[in-house]
This record gives structure tokens, C-alpha cells and sequence, in this order.
């Protein structure tokens, strides 16, 4: 960490976010959003659909624009600090006709044209730190789904990126590999110690994971509480049978059902 | 956590008992080859249907030859066929190889440009309702007798399902893949050589199994129009002379030579791309 620690890792500042709908119309996407990521901290966006989480999440990527406001990484515009972003997908987006391996090179191969041995090797350590040390020649559609979504965390950390992006990415997958994924990317981070936004719809995934967990409301989009998480690092098992975890996933859920109680009980059956 | 993924493994495990009477050697033979056998039985039979039911009914020569009358005709051609065949092949290659040289560049800029698109889809869309029959004299007018006009109209008969399913192909890369090219910033064409025309590869193939079968209808459509040598042109010089038995035997040498530009496309694909004739199959399923 060169920069100032103080520096967020990303920021959102007043961004308000319009689309113009088919007929012209305009719709709201996000109103008002400002957050401050620190480095190093796991931050969860976390709320109903049609809230904005993605939008937000793809202002830092640098696919849209904030009609208003401004969006930062490391205290410097978007664009210019994007090579210390890493994106990982709802869908593990794995290229079928590449090799595992190949597929973790490609944003190696797109910023530099070539592919040199040293990045294979460090291709074949990261495969190998998440188990898929023996698939690295194998094709995408050989391996499971958790295995597929562990070679696209792969591919968005091969350029060692500081800030890890992730828009929901273990939505795809079944209950019991998820909770596996969570601990693996918890390992992840807590050997790397990467500034990680999440978006997810599982609360209390959300908890399990983050410092911080940032509950938005749906049209216009925009945090209607940022709920710090107390829980002890690192996390495990145990963790979720803390009372302080269901006092968070509690917290979150009255913050989203709003104080109608019966509805909260009916939202948390589901 | 373990995620090894299950290997399908045809050695029994010791310790499992075999609840399945083994298969007899007959029955693997069958399983390996019924998808060889059953087709080229096929064939056989109808063959001898043809030959005894010209012989039983006594069918003459010129509606209905029997096969070993066409092949005695062709036998008496002998080495004569060749440049016939040659001269055949020459303009399906040609004019299939036009296609793909001017289908490829023209796909991109269709796929990568909405304006390049809506001016030139009306065009093709005319080329296409025109029939290429009937402007060939024209053509041949325009360029001569030679093997440019024969080249030329199978270029028009067969680049359009092959432009076609090279733009589907393009625009069909899926969503989540175009979202990751844009989010690593790959220029124009490396998104289009390591994501776009990968990813139309299938796509690609099909078209070209189309265009291939297209271009031997191509050929033998310029050969009526103007050649002195040819498969074609051997059908309309027998057919003149009421050597029907010839002209069938020029039709059965099409058909092999169709038969035989195809499956090279197809092995083409399985030896260069396996991965894509492996999501052709994922997709149906």
C-alpha cells in the first residue's frame, strides 16, 4: 500500500444515475449514492432487485458514466487506475474453446498482446491455491460449477489487482457450493488482503463475509443504512452461530422489510 | 472439500459385484459400427431394389438405367472422367472459397456496424431474390466463357446462408462475454480474434457446410450455361444424345463428390476446433 491508507480504495460521490427507458422516459437508477470503500475492507451491497447494486458496481468498472456526481478508485478517476480492478461475474464467463489456464491468462494476453512463462506460472499457482492446480488444461465445460466460478476469481486476480469486484458471484450455484465459496473467498482475502465488493441477495451471506454491509432500497436506488458487522476474523463456521450474526442478518432484514414485522417473518421464511 | 468430478470409468472396482451379463462379441461389434453399418445397408439395399426391379419389369435404358449399366458407362470413360471431374471441382472450390474470403470481412463489418447493416442487407436481400439461374448469361456475357464466370455464379449461388450464419454467429457471442471484453477494454480486434469469432466458430461451420453443398449446385449451374469439360456439362452432352445411363453416372459422381467436400468440413472441425463440434452438442442437449 504505497498511497496513503487514508485514501478509499473507492468512492462514490453524489452519483445519481439516469437511463432513458425505451420511450424516452427517464428512469432513475440511482439518487444520491455516496460511499467510501477503505482498503483492505470487504463491503457487501446487499437489497432488493432493481436497487441499483450492479449499476453501482459497474460505475467502478468504468461500463457507464454517473450522469451526476463523480466515481473514483484510489483517489483518481475511473478510467485511469481500471488495471487495479478485478471484475468477477454472476455467470463464470469462462471462454469454452480455452483451456482453464488460458482463460486466467486472457486479461494478461488483452493489456499486454502476449503471454510470456512467468505469467503461466503465476497462472498455475493461483489455479493451484484454489484447488484447481490439475484442471489448468482442462476445458471450462469439464469442470463443475464452483470449480468454473474459482477460475473466474482466478482470472480477475492474475493481474494482482488491488480492489476485487464481484457482482454476485456465487448466485448461480447451489446452496452447499456457495457456502463453500464463501470460506474459500474469505481464505482468498485473507491472504491477500483485497479491497472486495460484493453484491449479493443473501443476507446472510452478506454478514458472513463483510465488514460492512450496505442495504439499499429499490427506485431510485440509493443506501438506506450501512451496517457495520462485529464479528471476530477470521470467520468461520462457528461464526454464524454467533448472536451477533443474527442480530446483523436481523438488523439488515427489518432495515429491508421495513418495521412491518409480519412481513419480516414471512421475508425470513423464504 | 473435495470437487474431483466424477470420471466415467469403464474398469469395474474390485470390489463390486457385476450385475450385467457381460456383452457378447457380436453385440460391441454392433454398438461400434451400427452407425456405419446401418446407413451403408441402407444403401446396399436400395441398390439391389433398383438393379432387380429395371431387370424384373424390364424398365429400357433411357427412363430408368440399371446401376450396372451406369457403371459400365462410366468404365467406358475411363481416365476420360478425370478432367471432367477436375474441371468440376475446380469451380466448387472456387467459387467456395470466394465465398468464404468475401463472406468473412463483409460478416464483420455487417456485425460490428448497424449502419454498415441497413445499407447493405437490401443489396444482398436482392442478390438473393434474384435467381442466380437466370442472370448467369448475362454473367457470361459480362465475363466471358471462362472459368470466371463459372467461379462467379457459384460464388452467388453459394456465399448468402454462409454471410448469413457468420453474422448470426457474431452477434451471438453471449452477453456475459461481451460484458467481460468490455470490462478488460480489449480493442476492436481483439475482441473480435479472441472473443467474437471464437465464440461464431459453430455458427461458422454450419454456414460452411451449407456453402460447400451449395457450390457443387453452383458448379453444375454454370456448367449448363457454359463449359466444354465437366460433370455438368457431361449431363447436358449425354442427355442430347439420350445417353441417360451417362448422365446418371455423372450424377452419381456429383453426389460422391458432395458427399466427400462435406465430411472434409466436417473433419476440418473435429480435428481444428473440437470444442466447437462439443458445444454443438452441449446447446441441443
Amino acid at each position: 500500500m504505497s498511497e496513503a491508507a487514508a485514501t478509499p480504495a473507492l468512492s462514490l460521490e453524489g452519483v445519481w444515475q439516469a437511463f432513458a427507458s425505451a420511450d424516452g422516459a427517464e428512469v432513475l437508477a440511482l439518487r444520491d449514492l455516496s460511499l467510501a470503500v477503505a482498503q483492505g475492507e470487504f463491503v457487501s451491497l446487499v437489497g432488493p432487485s432493481g436497487c441499483g447494486k450492479s449499476t453501482a458496481l459497474r460505475l467502478v468498472t468504468g461500463l457507464i458514466e454517473p450522469t451526476r456526481g463523480c466515481a473514483a478508485i484510489l483517489g483518481r478517476p475511473v478510467e485511469a487506475n481500471l488495471d487495479r480492478v478485478g471484475m468477477v461475474f454472476q455467470k463464470p464467463t469462462l471462454l469454452h474453446w480455452l483451456s482453464i489456464e488460458d482463460n486466467v491468462l486472457l486479461p494478461v494476453r488483452v493489456r499486454r498482446g502476449r503471454v510470456g512463462e512467468a505469467d503461466r506460472t503465476r497462472a498455475r499457482a493461483l489455479l493451484e491455491s484454489t484447488g484447481l492446480g490439475q484442471f489448468a488444461s482442462k476445458l471450462p465445460h469439464e469442470l463443475s460449477g464452483g470449480m468454473q466460478q474459482r477460475a473466474g476469481i482466478c482470472r480477475a486476480l492474475i493481474q494482482d489487482p488491488d480492489i476485487l469486484l464481484m457482482d454476485e458471484p456465487f448466485g448461480a450455484l447451489d446452496a452447499l457450493t456457495r457456502e463453500q465459496m464463501c470460506f474459500e473467498l474469505l481464505r482468498i482475502w485473507g491472504e491477500r488482503r483485497k479491497t472486495i465488493v460484493f453484491v449479493t441477495h443473501s443476507i446472510p451471506e452478506a454478514v458472513l463475509l463483510s465488514d460492512r454491509v450496505v442495504v439499499m432500497s429499490a427506485r431510485p436506488g440509493r443506501i438506506e443504512s450501512i451496517v457495520p458487522v462485529p464479528l471476530p476474523r477470521p470467520r468461520t463456521l462457528e461464526s454464524m452461530a454467533l448472536p451477533d450474526f443474527q442480530a446483523c442478518t436481523q438488523a439488515i432484514r427489518r432495515i429491508i422489510y421495513g418495521h412491518d414485522t409480519e412481513r419480516a417473518v414471512v421475508g425470513a421464511a423464504l | 472439500m473435495d470437487m474431483t468430478p466424477s470420471v466415467p470409468s469403464s474398469a469395474q472396482p474390485s470390489d463390486q459385484p457385476r450385475l450385467l451379463p457381460p456383452l457378447s462379441r457380436s453385440a460391441r461389434w454392433w454398438r461400434a459400427w451400427q452407425g456405419v453399418a446401418i446407413p451403408a445397408l441402407t444403401l446396399v439395399a436400395l441398390v439391389l431394389l433398383w438393379e432387380g426391379a429395371v431387370r424384373v419389369f424390364g424398365i429400357p435404358n433411357y427412363l430408368l438405367p440399371a446401376p450396372t449399366r451406369v457403371l459400365a458407362e462410366l468404365d467406358k470413360l475411363g481416365v476420360r472422367l478425370v478432367p471432367n471431374i477436375g474441371a468440376t471441382l475446380l469451380t466448387v472450390l472456387a467459387g467456395f472459397l470466394a465465398s468464404v474470403v468475401i463472406s468473412l470481412p463483409l460478416a464483420v463489418a455487417i456485425a460490428s456496424s448497424p449502419f454498415v447493416a441497413r445499407a447493405v442487407y437490401p443489396l444482398l436481400l436482392i442478390t438473393q431474390s434474384t435467381p442466380i439461374i437466370a442472370i448467369a448469361p448475362i454473367l457470361v456475357v459480362m465475363l466471358g466463357t471462362g472459368q470466371l464466370s463459372r467461379a462467379t455464379i457459384t460464388f452467388l449461388i453459394a456465399f448468402f446462408p454462409l454471410l448469413v450464419s457468420m453474422v448470426t454467429g457474431l452477434l451471438s457471442t453471449p452477453r456475459e462475454a461481451v460484458e467481460l471484453s468490455r470490462v478488460l477494454r480489449t480493442s476492436f480486434l481483439q475482441d473480435l480474434w479472441l472473443i467474437r469469432l471464437p465464440a461464431s466458430v459453430p455458427f461458422v461451420f454450419s454456414g460452411l457446410k451449407v456453402a460447400i453443398s451449395l457450390s457443387v449446385i453452383g458448379a453444375v449451374v454454370a456448367e449448363f450455361v457454359t463449359a466444354n469439360k465437366g460433370l455438368g456439362y457431361l449431363i447436358t452432352q449425354s442427355t442430347a444424345f439420350f445417353n441417360v445411363p451417362l448422365a446418371f453416372g455423372s450424377v452419381i459422381l456429383l453426389s460422391i463428390m458432395g458427399v466427400l467436400l462435406f465430411q472434409s468440413i466436417v473433419l476440418v472441425e473435429r480435428i481444428f476446433f473440437p470444442w466447437a463440434v462439443q458445444s454443438e452438442r452441449i446447446t441441443r442437449e
